[in-house]
């Protein structure tokens, strides 16, 4: 049998606006999704890819910087991207990401592109999370953060994380960022 | 080229993975899709009781679904990823975009590595849907394979 010709997403039948199109799946995050989701345009040139995820774990001494390069092999699409690190909320609880900075330079066009202009928290980039659902360690893949527009990378593309710990425990930061997309 | 296809009828579906893993233990699951029907995954869910690693598979088609090189020297195993990275909640899921199909009869295979250092109970839901031909839903997917590239 051949693949749905519609995404499950937009299979939802009598929506009417302003109901949000994830509305009858997703009970928690209606409107936030209204700003943070690709559209239903945008999803359907994702038709016929499937998910690949690429994770990229740093383990970091005190208040060091790390670096990590990945080369894209095939037409590669980022959705999303998720964090966790074991150093976060040692004083307490805190949003993943809180323990580290993050910068993500992604090689393509002549240049190259980073996805900020400075190195961000890993908190205010790659989601977040219910505290109340938290099971197991602190991640972001509840709620991860989407691209409002996916970014297309070509093949042979490198990407490059550059992370910096901004833990002062003595022992080293384990940290891990996942960037979700859909590949060929 | 025109290509063949037909409406499909969803029928909501969700494959259980329930493990038991001991203090930093690694093992290999497969999760049997059945014969009834091709399974649509859209939601990523699961739930433990201490972190984990995770690798997944497809088996039919050997394609590795997550992409992960570690660090030389690093402990952690290649090509996977922090569970709570990956996976969401019932009420919180972790939505496939664009879901996965997985053909019916084939398998996932899935490893599981405790990260915890302590026993884990670990659930995971591929939850999603089965796929049968609308105009013929008695004939599950009739044999054919799957298709992504349409």
């Amino acid at each position: 049998m051949n693949a749905p010709q519609r995404n499950i997403w937009d299979e939802v039948s009598g929506i009417h606006v302003p109901r949000h199109w994830m509305g009858a799946w997703l009970s928690y995050r209606k409107l936030a999704s209204l700003q943070q989701l690709p559209n239903s345009d945008v999803r359907a040139q994702l038709a016929g890819l499937y998910p690949m995820d690429y994770g990229f774990t740093f383990v970091i001494p005190t208040q060091a910087t790390s670096d990590q390069r990945t080369v894209i092999m095939k037409n590669w699409i980022l959705l999303a991207m998720s964090c966790s690190a074991n150093k976060d909320g040692l004083a307490g609880p805190a949003a993943p990401g809180t323990s580290f900075q993050a910068q993500i330079y992604v090689g393509k066009y002549k240049q190259g592109v980073a996805l900020s202009d400075r190195p961000a928290r890993g908190s205010n980039q790659f989601g977040g999370t219910d505290l109340a659902n938290l099971t197991g360690a602190g991640g972001t893949g509840m709620l991860l953060r989407y691209l409002r527009r996916p970014l297309w990378i070509p093949p042979n593309t490198p990407i490059l994380i550059r992370v910096q710990n901004l833990s002062t425990n003595a022992e080293a930061n384990q940290v891990e960022i996942v960037l979700q997309g859909v590949g060929e | 080229m025109t290509q063949d296809t037909q409406e499909v009828l969803r029928v909501p579906d969700a494959y259980v993975l329930s493990a038991v893993l001991t203090a930093l233990q690694t093992l290999q699951f497969t999760v049997q899709i059945q014969q009834k029907a091709d399974f649509e995954w859209v939601n990523r869910i699961a739930a433990s009781t201490g972190a984990f690693r995770v690798q997944i598979q497809d088996a039919a088609t050997g394609r590795n679904l997550i992409t992960n090189n570690p660090p030389a020297g690093s402990a952690v195993a290649a090509n996977s990823v922090n569970a709570a990275n990956y996976f969401g909640t019932a009420q919180l899921p972790n939505p496939l975009l664009q879901p996965y199909v997985f053909a019916r009869a084939s398998a996932i295979l899935v490893t599981l590595i405790d990260t915890s250092g302590n026993p884990n109970t670990i659930e995971i839901n591929f939850d999603g849907f089965d796929l049968y031909p609308a105009s013929a839903p008695h004939q599950g997917s009739s044999g054919a394979l799957v298709s992504q590239d349409q």
